[in-house]
């Protein structure tokens, strides 16, 4: 076989035909919509995470999530938190992303059937601030708190989880939550 | 990723890690990482279950979750062998080696290949598709 211009625009198109195969918009697009449910959250990992993310949103999608990648393949996608990370080699900022995915999937599990005070009960027992525990790293200092409440009956102590208020949900009921919500699970 | 192992492929964040520990821990030394200060302590604390290890296949964690690979290095492959079979139906396909390297030098070393095979097909339309390992 002599290789004319017949043949390289064969093998043009065959490779892009590969390149198609493994395209990362239309394929997760597809993947996407062919899943019954709305996530609860979008978790996008490595070097096609920006385009796979992307790819969700323009399937559906409307809910958060995180994009964690590479600083060569970073972009900004609304409403997704996107992180640019070292690789191969991991540095501080893939740690920052790993607790950043950490929160994501607590909150969604605490989201899952629990309303806003309920999810701020199991909250508060958890945090290094929430339920009171800012107002004890101040202390002895004065602590002046302004608060905007979106929080249903604007209880301060479910208004960003209390930090600085008291905690007034004994450890029983809180106990009794987590049970009632399967959060002991694991 | 070669071979397209789930546990690989990102590290598996979602999938069982099927290597046991005593293997990672041989492959740790036998590369000398075991020198790294943090090495020892952390596999030491997974070995007496005050840290995490990686999961394993059976728990139950995995009750609810799917995978799915959507595409891969051999998806590809099949997708570009497809469309030349549809183009020429004749055209006969060569054993493809693995790559596994840089690709302009593997692009060279493949064009040598194919080369090499022309007194062997006589004028017949042939071809070499790969492309990962």
């Amino acid at each position: 076989m002599n290789f004319d211009a017949s043949s390289e625009a064969l093998v043009r198109k065959s490779f892009a035909a590969a390149l198609a195969a493994g395209q990362p918009d239309r394929i997760t697009r597809s993947a996407y919509m062919s899943i019954n449910r709305q996530p609860t959250a979008v978790i996008a990992l490595g070097k096609a995470a920006g385009a796979m993310a992307m790819a969700v949103r323009n399937g559906g999608y409307d809910g958060s999530g995180l994009v964690i990648t590479t600083d060569e393949n970073h972009r900004q996608i609304d409403g997704f938190e996107c992180f640019a990370c070292a690789h191969p080699v991991p540095d501080e900022r893939g740690l920052t992303a790993a607790i950043a995915v950490e929160n994501l999937v607590n909150d969604a599990l605490l989201a899952s059937g629990l309303d806003i005070h309920a999810m701020n009960v199991v909250r508060r027992l958890f945090s290094r601030l929430k339920g009171g525990r800012l107002a004890r790293l101040a202390a002895p200092a004065k602590v002046t708190q302004f608060l905007l409440s979106d929080v249903p009956g604007d209880l301060p102590e479910s208004i960003a989880s209390g930090p600085a208020v008291a905690d007034p949900v004994p450890l029983d009921d809180a106990f009794a939550l987590i049970q009632k919500h399967g959060l002991d699970a694991g | 990723m070669p071979g397209d192992l789930p546990e690989s492929i990102a590290s598996g964040p979602a999938v069982a890690d099927p290597v046991p520990l005593d293997d990672a821990f041989a492959l740790i030394q036998k590369h000398g990482l075991d020198r790294l200060d943090f090495v020892m302590p952390h596999l030491q604390a997974i070995r007496n279950g005050t840290a995490d290890g990686p999961v394993r296949s059976g728990d139950p964690v995995f009750d609810r979750v799917q995978t799915k690979i959507l595409a891969s290095n051999a998806q590809c492959r099949d997708a570009a062998a497809d469309y030349i079979r549809q183009a020429m139906p004749d055209m006969h396909f060569l054993d493809a080696p693995a790559l596994d390297g840089e690709a302009s030098q593997m692009a060279v070393h493949l064009a040598a290949q194919v080369i090499s095979q022309r007194q062997h097909h006589a004028g017949k339309p042939y071809a070499l598709v790969t492309g990962g390992p």
